[in-house]
């Protein structure tokens, strides 16, 4: 006769099934590797990014030779307030070794010294913290030597001394990008170029369309552009396009993601600086098991860029260096 | 039958009804039913769940400690989200004014000069301050203008955040003092409790306990429910609005503040989703975007979930898109539920 | 004769364009119950505002218990003793009954704690419960949210609100106007011993046979303005329809 009775079976049975789905949903996600088996976390700097997803493969493919795993995590956005409840949860899961590309140098110390404090390897990859003694290795590439590969591919594209230049760089303090950034000005600037510009575009494609609409239209016989990063190249070629520059301003672009290359196919931008994302992910990697296996580190590994271009982009070495988005 | 006998009838069934439709529960029922309760059992099964999945890496204390830290800061924004809500409002500035006032306290911080507990008073001064003039702003856009609440915070976040980036030049500030840093930011009370728990924890009850027991509170529910009732009852609507956007700001800038202590730099990339991550966590507790209903202890279980979650995946080893998939769903189920449960009493 | 306990002389009151009220009398006793009747338009429902504060008056004069007053908002009505139950009951749905009995006017906890603001809600409650009694308002479970109460348990909370703090006239638009035949009869028994605590009722209605059923007066208005006067007992319904739609004039004292 009371209405409630029933309504209140309703909700009793759509408690049970909310908690049951949530336990259900985590199964199966447990490893289930053989004992004695290292198992290794790459926490990236942001989701979705084919650089990182890139080094992972090239992770992967070195942990299983090793007969180890490895758990990928990820913030959202490229920031330490997202970073770090996922390097705490690190800390509790203790895994053997952190592989760790810090969104921050300062703020990013005390989560990954929690994490180092528990007995886990550190290896830094990618980028690093101001104070990296706790890592067992650090592996990135040499940004600075990349970003002077930049100036020396550009200065041959625009073709001669004086011409105008600019670089379009990701985030003011990120350690790898910044390092881009001065390798290319001071090299340009040696080799006779007139570098006008240096703006930041940040993580989006169109505030870098915008910055570089108005550089093109500041500098009508701008000559080239380097961009560090590949939401850099996206807004570059999409302002470009519209000012019907295209292939008219020189482009060099940073990372050979499926995008860039894309471009490059296209002729859209002339050269690609590429980093050997895998290779970085081996090492790394390599590393991390030379630490748990008692065996002397490396302790700085910097591994040169490669440049890609039109011509050699069919390469196998080239080859090496393209970015994916599955392993 | 006669038409007595049919007033009759009526009369029977029409008291029957009346008695229907509100019965007597016990008071068992009633704790069960309880807003927030539910969500507690959700929160107590997720960390049972993920205590088997495993291995009972998740249940440590180091790893309890790290989660209620994690969830500090987004705790004390929603402390004041939830305000906002229950007076059938929304507030989406959040973030950009914490991000303001912690840009405006670096500053602040750095002019005023070394590392001892006058400047930390400064810098919490400053953010507070800062808070609540957005906050006050965004009240008065609220109650004095035609404006939805939607819109004006919408703008103000606009405002506030890019204010915060011509003030940095979209680079982080790190001017803060080592001893904010060293004490709130990473200090323990007892070697035990992280003062930013403390700190969040504090904020909640008092808060909660005004909701539920002051007059302040009181009204605030009443405007949600219902604006005319509130007028008509001689409660001054206009000033009180104003007074509840104050407080989320007022709960922005103090958030601005822990955030300073824990990062030593502001972050101001970081806060983007602040503003949905606070109002989803409220809206988890059992506040209804309506108005009128939510508690303070639904809130604080609901700004543990997200985090309980993202925790427990990155331990047992669930891809990280997951997240966010399973965040959505925890929501969805959240306010089903509390629809059945109101239907259920109805 | 008695004073009026309230008076409204020659009330204008504009709307833009439309001339709500044009120069309206009013007149109601202490302790009787008035039905205002008028058809839609007539400026009923405007009057009543007019006398509980939501609207200014343009022109005229409003005499309270034999002074001129004004009243510029409902608080000042309130403070006269004048109370309102309107037509949409304005209830916060999601308060139980008593607090919606003592919204705005809550009463503190005893000491400091109430001093800060803390408001005791074991008293609301107790005396929320007894005014229901008094009244037989029958409410099966007060801890409960208003909405989820039947619309006669929630014309009783309202009644009860206004009843709880009126204590010279309440007024009470189409108060039956949604109910049923039990829950209206409810409110009808109601609005009578409200009368028997001295308080003077005026309640608007479309419904005639209510009207004649519980009202002492029946006041007729038309197009902005008082049209004619009634006592029970001395009128038909015929009579006062005809009234409503203008064929019939009776501006005749009501003496009591």
């Amino acid at each position: 006769m009371y209405r409630p009775i029933r309504g209140k079976r309703r909700l009793g049975l759509a408690v049970a099934v909310a908690i049951t789905a949530t336990v259900i949903a985590g199964c199966g996600a447990s490893s289930q590797g053989p004992a004695k088996h290292w198992k290794l976390t790459f926490v990236a700097g942001d989701k979705g990014d084919p650089f990182y997803i890139t080094l992972n493969c090239g992770a992967v493919a070195e942990a299983k030779k090793e007969g180890a795993t490895v758990n990928m995590q990820a913030p959202t956005t490229f920031s330490p307030t997202d970073q770090t409840p996922i390097v705490d949860a690190v800390a509790a899961a203790k895994p053997d070794a952190l592989l760790i590309a810090p969104t921050d140098s300062k703020a990013m110390y005390t989560p990954i010294k929690q994490v180092a404090d528990e007995g886990v390897k550190i290896v830094f990859v990618d980028t690093t913290l101001a104070n990296p003694s706790m890592a067992a290795a650090q592996v990135h590439t040499n940004d600075f030597e990349g970003g002077q590969a930049a100036a020396k591919i550009l200065f041959g594209l625009v073709g001669s001394k004086g011409k105008k230049v600019m670089l379009l760089n990701f985030i003011p303090g990120v350690s790898t990008t910044e390092a881009r950034g001065k390798g290319f000005v001071s090299e340009a600037r040696k080799l006779g170029l007139n570098v006008v510009a240096q703006q930041y575009g940040g993580q989006a494609a169109d505030k870098s369309a915008s910055i570089i609409s108005g550089m093109l239209a500041k500098y009508p016989d701008m000559a080239g552009i380097f961009t560090t990063t590949d939401f850099g190249a996206e807004g570059t070629v999409t302002a470009l396009r519209a000012a019907g520059s295209l292939g008219k301003v020189k482009v060099v672009g940073f990372d050979a993601s499926p995008i860039m290359v894309k471009n490059l196919k296209a002729k859209d931008i002339q050269a690609i600086v590429a980093q050997q994302a895998r290779k970085i992910g081996q090492v790394g990697v390599q590393q991390a098991i030379r630490a748990l296996t008692g065996k002397p580190t490396t302790k700085m590994t910097a591994l040169p860029t490669l440049t890609v271009t039109s011509k050699n982009i069919n390469s196998k070495v080239s080859k090496a260096v393209l970015q994916q988005l599955h392993c | 039958m006669t038409s007595v006998e049919r007033e009759a009838q009526l009369e029977r069934e029409e008291l029957e009804a009346d008695l229907d439709e509100a019965p007597t529960q016990t008071w068992w029922a009633r704790i069960v039913l309880a807003q927030g309760a539910l969500i507690g059992l959700i929160l107590i099964g997720l960390i049972v769940g993920f205590s088997i999945l495993s291995s009972s890496s998740f249940d440590s204390i180091a790893n309890a400690r790290n989660i209620a830290t994690d969830t500090a800061i987004l705790l004390v924004l929603s402390v004041g989200e939830a305000y906002v809500i229950i007076t059938a409002g929304i507030d989406l500035s959040i973030g950009a004014v914490l991000i303001f006032s912690g840009v405006v306290a670096d500053k602040a911080m750095l002019a005023a000069g070394g590392d001892g507990w006058a400047v930390i008073l400064i810098g919490l001064v400053v953010c507070l301050g800062c808070g609540i003039a957005w906050g006050t702003l965004n009240g008065v856009l609220v109650a004095k203008t035609r404006i939805s609440p939607l819109i004006a915070t919408l703008g103000t976040f606009g405002i506030a955040e890019g204010l915060a980036f011509v003030m940095t030049g979209g680079v982080d500030l790190s001017n803060v003092p080592m001893k904010l840093v060293t004490t709130i930011g990473a200090g323990r009370a007892f070697n035990q409790v992280p003062w930013l728990v403390i700190i969040a924890f504090a904020t909640a009850l008092v808060f909660g306990i005004i909701l539920r027991f002051h007059r302040f509170g009181r009204h605030t529910y009443a405007i949600g429910s219902s604006q005319e009732a509130a007028l008509r009852s001689g409660i001054l609507v206009d000033r009180h609005l104003i007074k509840v956007y104050a407080l989320a700001g007022c709960m922005s800038g103090l958030a601005g503040f822990l955030s300073l202590a824990r990062f030593a730099t502001t972050t101001i990339a970081g806060h983007e989703t602040d503003n949905l991550r606070a109002i989803t966590a409220v809206v988890i507790g059992g506040t209804s975007l309506f108005g009128g209903i939510g508690t303070m202890l639904g809130t604080v279980f609901g700004a543990f979930i997200p985090t309980v979650l993202q925790n427990g995946f990155v331990i047992v080893g669930i891809q990280p898109f997951w997240q966010q998939a399973a965040v959505g769903t925890v929501l969805i189920v959240a306010v089903v539920i509390d629809r059945l449960r109101r239907s259920s009493q109805n | 004769m008695t004073e009026p306990i309230l008076e409204a002389r020659g009330i204008v009151k504009q709307f833009g364009r439309v001339r709500a009220l044009r120069g309206a009398n009013f007149t109601v006793y202490p302790g009787e119950i008035v039905a205002l009747v008028g058809d839609n338009g007539a400026g009923k429902s405007t009057l009543v505002k007019v006398l509980a504060g939501v609207h200014q008056l343009d022109a005229g004069e409003i005499v309270f218990e034999g002074r001129s007053v004004t009243i510029e908002n409902p608080i000042a009505a309130r403070g006269l003793g004048i109370e309102v139950v309107y037509q949409d009951l304005a209830l916060a749905p999601e308060l139980d009954p008593a607090g919606n009995l003592f919204l705005g006017r809550e009463i503190p906890l005893p000491g400091l704690l109430g001093r800060l603001g803390f408001i005791n809600k074991t008293e609301m409650r107790r005396r929320s419960d007894e005014i229901f009694h008094d009244l037989s308002v029958k409410i099966p479970d007060t801890t409960a949210p208003v909405a989820f109460m039947s619309g006669g348990q929630r014309q009783g909370v309202a009644v009860s609100r206004a009843v709880a703090w009126a204590s010279k006239v309440l007024f009470m638009d189409e108060p039956t106007a949604a109910l049923g035949v039990v829950q209206t009869r409810n409110v009808l028994e109601l609005i009578k011993r409200v009368r028997e605590r001295g308080i003077a009722v005026v309640f608007v209605s479309h419904n005639m046979p209510q009207v004649l059923q519980v009202a002492d007066r029946v006041e007729v208005m038309r197009l902005g303005r008082r049209v004619a006067r009634f006592v029970r007992g001395a009128v038909t319904m015929e009579e006062v329809v005809a009234a409503m739609t203008g064929a019939l004039k009776h501006e005749e004292e009501a003496v009591k």
